[in-house]
């Protein structure tokens, strides 16, 4: 069993009664002491290693607490349509056609994470676009949110979708003023194509989540929440890699209702069933879109568009059922909302839900839960609701937010100054691939709220940096009931930890962006290390 | 943040080639940190460490019990227990049922276990006015020790709607007094007529016997068991609720029942080793036949005195193959209740048929008892990887009826812990509680001696060390379990659970040896039974 000793620099514990510490003592896989130099001294085994931190800082690992890995892991192997890749349409046709070409096969092509509003021809592309690379072979494009999406006409028809096909409950299939389906599709009509692209083999799956994995580690980020289990052969592949111990990082599942509580409830399997690698989460639903997408479910019009107040999926009264059945079911809760009149409605369905039990700690959540009123605060934190907000969004997002909401409702727009100061506890998190996994940016935007364009959003809004750090590492813990064993430096949790080229804490918001990520340690072992 | 432990002051076997035995051993945030000597392991504990001088006393792994029924041991202790010597007499029966009834919700079932009409006093049966006197709110059934015959109250009678009229079932008999009145006593089939109205164990009593099953556990110095079967989500939410709230008192590794779990558990990609160190999905579970007592064991010959009574097949062989294909090819370790030798024949055709239509390396599929085996059985279990989980308590009591049953010979290898280690065989112990008491020693006996309650002799070829003995109630549980990496041993970096004996149990007179106690039980570092406090 291996044992090390961590000085010489700064120690960030992300544990208020302790917050700093001189040394750290960590042997196997856990934290054995936080305390003096001498003190850890005193009993480190004969053999002990001493890492000498120097000018670096030793913090808890990141817990990124909202997140797709698989589709991450697959888009790093897709065309990257991302801003930070392109900014014309036909670079994005140039690489689907070099692919095309490359492989020859009939077997999808597929891209992620364009932005049409950072795009040339500012508007999405169509399926016409598409087809000029191929209309036989089916193409599916993502929009960045992952709720958009644009299809060719081979993939339409490999759906099944005509331009008389009813839009889907919760969806959209957009069409041209002649009624011809551009090949735009939103939120469940989007479902509509994806459902048909065949699924990766297990082989794939555990590649993808590998290929997830090793930018998961260079973040430093060790625990990642997938907020989208739907499928058997999900769970099997995160099941199968932790079997063999190559399980790249810490799972926190969740599962969506519609597809899986029957089969959940049926077998009497519940939230927190697990181990320190992959534990199973809550019960999950999306009640809207995106706030790029302007499919978010709003009480008011997005700016120019009087018809348009987003998109809900559920019902009230469907909302209602699936929780408490959840609940009964013996399942946390959680729910993506991000327009207030979403929230609001999932508050409702929580309320319904958990009213009748005596308070019980369940820490249902809402993802995202963007952009909140001071009805809202009240009542998340009257309810006990934990927020899963995502920082990355204000920035990588934030100027298509100034333009589609107005003023007032960005007021409080993913409000994490107003969650800490309502003791409304909350983690931070990406949602990769809807935005990077950039730690560091993940910090600089919840410090400063700057946006790419350098706009402010919400400036109020802005955390201190240790309040940032401590909820993308306690606070993702507390999410998933885990804050026994992780998500601090203190003697008995799991040595999840990471080195940082400076302390975060020394020279402001500004220069986050600027710290590396050194190593990263995994279960007592270095799983990342910097080239340098 | 709990302190650290340092046990220190006797013999300690760590199951581990490079030190076999130290004087020492540092527990820190539950896990091994040092051992050695005495000043070795002081030197990397923090100065407020607790001790505990074994004072000569042996101190082992925490042991592990490869099979048995947490849940039906807990409700068998919970029932009233009227057998002898505690009760010899109707009397004395009747006192503690009305007891029971004291504290029991009027109309509330009382059950108890045990009795034996040649121990009491009045050498007959209790009847319907025995019970109705000592408990006329509630209705009452009693078993008799065999579980094959039940003593009930009029009350009982009465849910169940048997009269004077009630035909006897099939296969069973209600006894009647002179003038055809149901006297209360039912003998086999007739048990269900009663037994069926009782309705299934809520989540709050399932989760009751867990705790009162896995204490008995614990106070026998076993940590860990193998829970050989769930089979409803009522089973399984009881067992995490008692998970979560830190009140599980064993480690469990829960073996599905494949009829009622495998489909859901395949729709949600969830395999054999979900779970955490202490509780966790096991093997899929099958039965492929009965036992031996009932003669219903599968035999490739034919009972002795019983020439056209092979045993039987709890479910047809192809099924049983076919349910192994799908559990294998899903990734699940199969564990199969096999006692009889065509039964086992068939288990490993099974396994061997699988693993050539899907080749898996290290699945480590399971035969549960595996009781009786020839040579060419074991060569073939050793060829397949197979782990045999034989019930090394059975033979304390069984051996007499194995005798009658099956004659001599054939139990020549029945649970060959010396033959399994020979061949390079990992076969882990399991007590099959309740079927047999939790007591390890009882195992370690029987092990060790070869030799049944009387002290006859059952194959004295197959006895093996005291230090040989406790392998199959640590290192290799753990292997059966996937769980060698983290438990079975003491070295450093392996979750700190150990279980301290009242003595040396290598020094003890073998025929001896349930004459010892476990002192002191602990898990994760902490704990968690101490005879001397009789910290329950």
């Amino acid at each position: 069993m291996k044992s090390t000793i961590y000085t010489g620099g700064s120690i960030l514990t992300s544990n208020p009664a302790q917050p700093r510490v001189e040394a750290v003592l960590v042997s196997g896989h856990l934290i054995r002491a936080a305390d003096t130099l001498e003190a850890v001294r005193a009993i480190a085994p004969p053999s002990t290693e001493t890492v000498d931190l120097g000018e670096s800082a030793l913090l808890p690992a990141f817990n990124d607490n909202h997140t797709h890995p698989i589709p991450f892991g697959a888009s790093l192997s897709q065309v990257d349509a991302s801003p930070r890749a392109v900014s014309r349409l036909d670079e994005i046709l140039a690489a689907f056609r070099s692919r095309h070409v490359e492989d020859q096969s009939d077997s999808w092509l597929a891209g992620r994470g364009y932005d049409d509003t950072r795009l040339d021809i500012q508007r999405h592309p169509t399926r016409d676009e598409l087809d000029s690379v191929s209309a036989d072979r089916p193409m599916l494009l993502v929009r960045t949110c992952g709720h958009l999406g644009v299809a060719n006409t081979a993939a339409l028809r490999l759906a099944g979708i005509t331009d008389t096909t009813p839009d889907p409950q919760g969806g959209q299939i957009d069409r041209d003023t002649h009624g011809r389906a551009t090949g735009l599709l939103r939120e469940t009509a989007l479902k509509l194509v994806q459902r048909v692209i065949p699924a990766p083999t297990a082989a794939e799956m555990r590649q993808h989540i590998q290929a997830a994995g090793d930018v998961f580690l260079s973040q430093g980020i060790t625990s990642a929440a997938d907020a989208s289990i739907t499928r058997s052969d999900q769970l099997a592949a995160y099941q199968s890699l932790a079997h063999t111990g190559d399980l790249p990082f810490r799972v926190y599942t969740m599962h969506l209702i519609d597809e899986q509580l029957d089969t959940l409830r049926s077998l009497g399997i519940q939230t927190g069933f697990g181990d320190e690698w992959l534990r199973i989460g809550p019960a999950k639903l999306f009640q809207d879109g995106s706030g790029g997408g302007r499919t978010a479910g709003m009480f008011d019009h997005y700016v120019d568009q009087p018809d348009n107040y987003g998109i809900t999926y559920y019902e009230q009264a469907e909302l209602n059922e699936r929780f408490a059945a959840a609940h009964a079911a013996g399942f946390q809760l959680a729910a993506h909302a991000i327009g207030d009149r979403a929230i609001t409605m999932i508050l409702d369905a929580y309320e319904h839900a958990l009213g009748a039990d005596s308070p019980t700690d369940h820490r249902a959540r809402i993802e995202h839960c963007g952009m909140c009123t001071p009805d809202i605060l009240n009542r998340l934190r009257d309810l006990g609701v934990f927020a899963a907000p995502q920082p990355t969004f204000v920035h990588y997002l934030g100027d298509s937010y100034l333009r589609n909401f107005t003023e007032r409702q960005l007021t409080l727009a993913y409000p994490l100054n107003a969650f800490q100061q309502d003791g409304i506890p909350f983690s931070l998190s990406s949602d990769v691939p809807v935005t990077p996994c950039d730690s560091m940016v993940n910090l600089y935007a919840a410090t400063t709220r700057k946006t790419l364009d350098s706009d402010d959003m919400a400036p109020g809004q802005a955390i201190t940096i240790e309040s940032a750090l401590r909820a993308y590492t306690a606070g993702g813990a507390y999410g998933s009931f885990e804050g026994h064993i992780k998500g601090t430096i203190e003697p008995g949790k799991l040595a999840d930890l990471v080195i940082l080229s400076d302390d975060p804490t020394a020279s402001g918001p500004e220069a986050l962006p600027d710290i590396r990520i050194q190593r990263t340690i995994l279960h007592g072992e270095t799983v990342f290390e910097a080239q340098t | 943040m709990q302190p650290g432990l340092i046990i220190h002051g006797g013999p300690i076997l760590t199951m581990s080639e490079d030190q076999p035995e130290v004087q020492a051993v540092g527990i820190d945030q539950g896990m091994v940190v040092a051992i050695g000597n005495e000043s070795d392991v002081r030197r990397c504990m923090p100065a407020n460490a607790e001790t505990i001088h074994l004072n000569g006393r042996l101190a082992v792994p925490g042991l592990y019990d490869a099979h048995a029924h947490t849940f039906m041991t807990g409700f068998a202790l919970l029932e009233v227990d009227v057998s002898a010597p505690g009760v010899g007499s109707i009397e004395e029966l009747r006192q503690r049922i009305s007891d029971r009834a004291r504290s029991t919700v009027a109309g509330d079932w009382i059950i108890g276990q045990g009795y034996d009409q040649a121990s009491l006093v009045e050498q007959r049966h209790p009847n319907r006015h025995d019970l109705d006197l000592a408990a006329p709110d509630h209705p009452v059934a009693v078993w008799r020790s065999c579980h094959h015959i039940m003593a009930v109250n009029s009350r009982a009678l009465q849910l169940a709607g048997i009269d004077r009229n009630t035909p006897d079932p099939d296969g069973g008999t209600i006894d009647r007094d002179a003038h055809g009145e149901p006297t209360g006593v039912l003998r086999e089939h007739a048990i269900a007529l009663v037994d069926d109205l009782r309705s299934e164990p809520s989540e709050e009593e399932i989760a009751a016997a867990i705790i009162a099953g896995g204490r008995a556990f614990v106070e026998h110095g076993v940590v860990a068991v193998g829970e050989a079967g769930i089979r409803t989500n009522t089973e399984l939410r009881a067992y995490q609720r008692v998970w979560r709230d830190g009140s599980l008192p064993v480690r469990s590794y829960l073996m599905m029942i494949i009829e009622d779990t495998l489909d859901d558990l395949i729709n949600l990609g969830i395999s054999t080793g979900f779970g955490d160190d202490w509780l966790r999905i096991g093997p899929a579970k099958l039965f492929s036949d009965g036992s031996i007592g009932g003669r219903t064991a599968r035999m490739r010959r034919s009972y002795e005195g019983e020439p056209d009574n092979i045993g039987l097949w709890m479910m047809e062989p192809a099924a049983l193959k076919a349910d192994v294909r799908r559990a294998h090819d899903a990734g699940f370790q199969l564990g199969i209740h096999a006692i009889g030798d065509a039964a086992i024949d068939l288990v490993l055709d099974a396994y061997e048929e699988a693993q050539e239509a899907n080749p898996r390396p290290g699945t480590r599929h399971r035969i549960e008892h595996c009781s009786i085996v020839d040579l060419e059985t074991i060569d073939r279990i050793a060829r397949l990887g197979v782990v045999p989980i034989p019930g090394t308590s059975f033979l304390h009591y069984t051996r007499p009826a194995y005798e009658q049953n099956l004659g001599r010979d054939r139990y020549r290898f029945a649970y060959a812990m010396k033959t399994y280690a020979d061949r390079g065989i990992v076969a882990a112990a399991s007590s099959d509680a309740p079927v047999v008491p939790v007591d390890p020693l009882i195992g370690i006996q029987t092990m060790v001696t070869r030799k049944d309650r009387q002290g006859v002799d059952a194959w004295l070829e197959e006895r093996i060390s005291v230090e040989e003995a406790i392998r199959a109630y640590t290192v290799n549980a753990a292997y059966a379990s996937f769980a060698e990496q983290r438990r079975g041993r003491l070295v450093p970096g392996m979750v700190g659970d150990v279980t301290i004996f009242d003595q040396d149990l290598r020094a003890m007179e073998p025929d001896t040896i349930t004459s010892a106690k476990a002192d002191v039980t602990i898990a994760d570092g902490k704990v968690i039974w101490d005879r001397a406090n009789d910290a329950s």
